[in-house]
């Protein structure tokens, strides 16, 4: 992960502008909607996997560290995923590689069979991070 | 309706508050099938998107936005392809 800032520095500019954006370590929620509005949620302790993500910023703090970068600014977002049935959902989930805790699907599937008839979804809301670095 | 990802752009909009996006010649390093690339492709003057996954770089190239300003390759983040000093905004899109 250090090479990879490291060549992002080289193909940069002076003065250039590094934008990570990773998912963090923190839980994610999940929403059954109906209407636009959730009418139950439960938040899981699902992360990334926690050895990529204090390697990642591991080689973020040596970057700055080293002033290859300067912090400018950071912002939290949540990157929501919206799916019509829960096994859409775990379709999706399946491919980030979460570990942690499951998302209860049955839970879901259940909750959505009581609204039925309201057109309910599920809303998945995974905590990311945005940093934007200047190439010293 | 099938599965939706970010449907109020949430993370294009994060990119383009934090850097003036135009006239720029972007890397985006994790490029992935170029979901994300088309979000704010409209205001560099290049972006090229790289990815270790060929069918997802082959995805990218071969979606229907694909405008002449962007390009993707097959490339790794520790050994980019690239001359020095050849981008003003490199983005690691969950890349590290």
């Amino acid at each position: 992960m250090v090479d990879a800032l490291r060549e992002a520095r080289r193909v940069l500019v002076r003065r250039g502008v590094l934008i990570d954006i990773r998912p963090v370590l923190a839980p994610i929620v999940v929403d059954v909607m109906v209407g636009g509005q959730a009418i139950w949620m439960k938040e899981v302790a699902s992360y990334s996997a926690p050895d990529d993500v204090a390697a990642s910023e591991a080689a973020v703090r040596h970057a700055v560290s080293n002033q290859w970068f300067a912090l400018e600014k950071s912002v939290h977002f949540d990157f929501e995923i919206f799916s019509d049935t829960a096994e859409e959902l775990r379709a999706y989930v399946t491919t980030r590689k979460l570990c942690g805790e499951e998302i209860p699907y049955e839970d879901l599937e259940q909750r959505l069979r009581d609204v039925d008839g309201q057109s309910p979804r599920l809303r998945c809301r995974r905590p990311w991070m945005l940093s934007a670095y200047c190439k010293e | 309706m099938a599965t939706e990802l970010d449907p109020a752009r949430v993370m294009p909009r994060a990119i383009l508050d934090a850097a003036d996006l135009r006239n720029q010649r972007i890397l985006e390093v994790g490029a992935g099938d170029g979901r994300l690339t088309f979000q704010y492709a409209s205001q560099p003057r290049s972006v090229i998107g790289i990815d270790t996954t060929v069918a997802d770089v082959k995805a990218a190239a071969s979606r229907e936005e694909m405008r002449g300003h962007v390009h993707f390759l097959c490339a790794s983040a520790t050994a980019l392809p690239f001359s020095a000093e050849r981008f003003d905004i490199v983005m690691l899109a969950s890349s590290l």
